[in-house]
């Protein structure tokens, strides 16, 4: 479960974010919508410890700075940034270790089989593509077994057959009682996914629609109803 | 701290894999050794000659560098800067669960590598050139290593990953330290003076008792001397203190409560370093966290299509810029200009005078023949390859400003020379016009180094390109001008050498753009 109560941060004078609340249940897909600079970045890096904020932030029913929540949290940022000189196992053994997971060397190959990284495995970071370094972070938040995914524009530069599967892993993630929150301008590829929808602008979120109270409307529809047209 | 490790020794070994298969490592290493060993007979000469080939003047040494060294660091900690964390860091390691006070050391620790090669070179330094025993050299390295870097970790982690002072107090405690800094350098100009401007204040300065009693810097001075010098009551008193506050910081840096708040500054600074990094490997003169340069509005009127709309585009953008076409570099070539200009008055051969400004034009380009190129920029923008007109008119009007600002540079840098040496007209003209060949000749052959060696080689086997080429065409120059300085006469030899490098010029630019065809290719 995520749940962000009163959050607030400022950047020097401009409010990007201004009270925020949401809350997402254990097994519940929620989406982060809304147009450029409504402050769904500042949102995310929050819930992610890397900014300072006013408010609070938890995770599973813990103050999300703590060790113990970081151990069920796993973020795929927007742009992917790996370590020049790890190759995408070691990427891997590295975070199995940061996290204190034992034994995971089985999971390893089979999140490296299952997003086509098997034969990448010895590359080094600095020498995949966008898309790879995607998928080798996908993997990185996939091989903690989270309770809580906060996942920023995962399908940018993914392949169609990563998408599928990234798409695959999500249904599996709620299925197992993961919270999952997508932050995305991608609707059409969040169309199946989600359960609640929240639509940010100008620091503030304006509504919250689950997936019954949007009934069978359009996403998008639903979007641009809130946002007047924005994108 | 295991997964820390694990990256501290794969990342490490990785990348002596990678540099032991690159060809080019064993170049850097044959050169680096070479510089080194030049440094060591260089400075060896230097000690002795300005007497500090002692323990005494290795005190010394230590001292100055304790004064500056370690402030400055706590300065650049207490700003939340002067760790280096990438945006690998950021993605994977600031949301694990790793501590953040773990992660601060891991990014000091990226340093220590360096720390130790350091303390290591110091060991035949200080018995070679300061005559200090080998065990009091080999203590000097565990000192450093053990009880130097323990101290600089914890104060390292009370000001960067404090969470209970304020960012008011943090500045305060900067500006304190940089106000000790600035008091120490304005005793030494005063000193200085005091001493009929000779550096022989600098023993008893350093060696000032009261300078020993200034809380952790003046006490690891005292250290050293006790280690070096021998004991006094006073260094024994203040290495003692030394060790203590070391400890107690130490334990007040372990027991200290640090979320992560920090990862804010952090991150912007990796930001800041990430672009200074892309910035540098281009070639470009790059600061991390330097304010970016505010633009104004401005509008330009495109009086041409094709390849002349990038020469307006550099017109609008340089409108944008506070002071047009001038920068830096202006004041850089001016001060050049009246350096070499007070230097000339007194020459005993007044008829040489008219090479003097064409080699400080070609010093300078030489110097910064490494640095990009507005060109350079310009090879990096796809419109320069897809304006539909011909590679020599795009070569043109790309870099035709950058002659305008050759010859306002050569203005500024002959000028001087000029007046004290009574140079004519005609010999001010003809420097000038060698100046600016020389910068057209740096601007071409960035297009030859990137045309012939693409990405073989990495920016620096390109900037070294460039360096040979221009070392070639000033060499074409020099020669031309005692070929004729022997057969016709000196004025003969100055327009030789000014010819010699138009031509030169004229050949790398039909070179150039006929590469530069074959890159849009």
């Amino acid at each position: 479960m995520l749940t962000i109560h009163q959050l607030s941060k400022k950047f020097g004078k401009l409010l990007a974010v201004d009270r925020v609340d949401l809350s997402i249940p254990d097994g519940t897909v929620g989406i982060l919508l809304g147009p450029n600079g409504a402050g769904k970045s500042t949102v995310i890096k929050s819930i992610a410890g890397l900014l300072r904020y006013n408010g609070s932030i938890t995770i599973q029913n813990l103050p999300s700075r703590t060790v113990e929540a970081k151990k069920l949290f796993a973020y795929v940022p927007e742009i992917p940034a790996l370590y020049d000189n790890l190759t995408v196992r070691e990427h891997l053994t590295f975070i199995c270790k940061a996290y204190g997971i034992k034994k995971e060397e089985e999971y390893i190959e089979y999140l490296l089989e299952r997003f086509d990284l098997f034969d990448k495995q010895d590359k080094l970071g600095n020498e995949l593509s966008k898309g790879m370094m995607q998928k080798v972070s996908i993997c990185c938040a996939l091989a903690i077994k989270p309770k809580v995914i906060l996942l920023d524009e995962p399908m940018v530069g993914l392949d169609p057959k990563a998408i599928k599967e990234l798409k695959d892993v999500i249904l599996e993630l709620k299925e197992d009682g993961v919270t999952v929150l997508i932050s995305t301008h991608m609707l059409e590829m969040v169309k199946e996914l989600w359960d609640v929808m929240f639509v940010m602008n100008k620091g503030k979120i304006l509504t919250t629609y689950t997936k019954e109270q949007a009934k069978h409307q359009d996403i998008e529809e639903l979007f641009f109803q809130v946002t007047g047209g924005e994108e | 701290m295991e997964a820390i490790k694990y990256l501290y020794k794969t990342s490490f070994k990785n990348q002596l894999k990678k540099s032991v298969k690159k060809p080019v490592t064993v170049i850097y290493c044959i050169l680096a050794i070479a510089y080194f060993v030049w440094m060591y007979f260089i400075f060896r000469d230097m000690v002795s000659d300005i007497k500090i080939d002692s323990p005494e003047g290795l005190v010394m040494l230590f001292s100055a560098m304790a004064l500056f060294f370690l402030p400055g660091n706590l300065i650049t900690f207490a700003k939340r800067k002067g760790l280096i964390f990438r945006k690998s860091d950021i993605h994977l390691l600031f949301v694990s669960p790793v501590s953040p006070k773990s992660i601060l050391v891991y990014a000091y620790l990226r340093n220590i590598i360096l720390s130790v090669v350091v303390g290591l070179a110091f060991i035949p330094i200080g018995v070679f050139w300061f005559h200090v025993p080998v065990y009091k050299m080999i203590l000097y390295f565990l000192v450093s290593q053990v009880v130097e870097n323990t101290l600089e970790i914890s104060l390292m982690i009370i000001l960067y990953g404090n969470e209970r002072l304020s960012k008011k107090t943090l500045k305060i405690i900067g500006k304190v330290l940089l106000l000790f800094i600035v008091a120490i350098v304005i005793i030494g100009v005063y000193l200085f003076f005091e001493y009929n401007k000779s550096l022989a204040f600098v023993g008893p300065f350093l060696s000032n008792p009261y300078l020993q009693m200034v809380p952790i810097i003046g006490w690891s001075i005292a250290c050293y001397r006790l280690l070096f010098l021998g004991a006094t009551t006073l260094n024994v008193i203040c290495t003692g203190l030394y060790l203590i506050s070391t400890i107690i910081l130490f334990i007040t840096a372990y027991r200290m409560s640090c979320t992560g708040l920090y990862y804010q500054d952090a991150m912007k600074f990796a930001d800041d370093y990430e672009e200074a990094r892309i910035r540098g490997k281009k070639g470009e003169v790059a600061v991390v966290g330097g304010k970016k340069a505010k633009l104004k509005a401005a509008n330009v009127e495109y009086k041409g299509y094709y390849a002349k709309a990038i020469f307006y585009r550099q017109i609008l953008e340089y409108k944008k810029r506070r002071f047009f076409i001038f920068g830096f570099y202006n004041l850089v070539c001016l001060g050049i200009g009246i350096a070499i200009a007070f230097l000339s008055k007194d020459m005993e051969v007044r008829e040489y005078a008219l090479f003097v400004a064409a080699g400080a034009g070609a010093y300078c380009t030489f110097i910064f023949s490494g640095f990009a190129t507005k060109w350079a920029k310009e090879l990096e923008n796809p419109y320069t390859y897809l304006i539909p007109d011909s590679p020599l008119k795009k070569l043109w009007y790309a870099t035709v400003i950058e002659h305008i600002r050759s010859v306002i540079d050569g203005l500024l840098i002959v000028l001087p020379v000029a007046i004290v040496v009574r140079m004519n007209i005609v010999a001010v003209i003809l420097s000038v016009l060698c100046y600016v060949c020389l910068q057209a000749n740096k601007l071409y052959l960035s297009v030859l180094s990137e045309a012939l060696l693409g990405n073989t080689v990495g920016t620096v086997g390109k900037q070294w390109l460039r360096m040979i080429g221009m070392s070639i065409c000033i060499a074409a120059g020099i020669f031309a001008a005692v070929l004729f300085n022997k057969y016709v006469g000196i004025e003969a030899a100055f327009l030789g050498m000014i010819m010699i490098e138009v031509v030169i010029t004229a050949i790398i630019a039909v070179g150039a753009s006929i590469l530069f065809k074959k890159m849009e290719m």
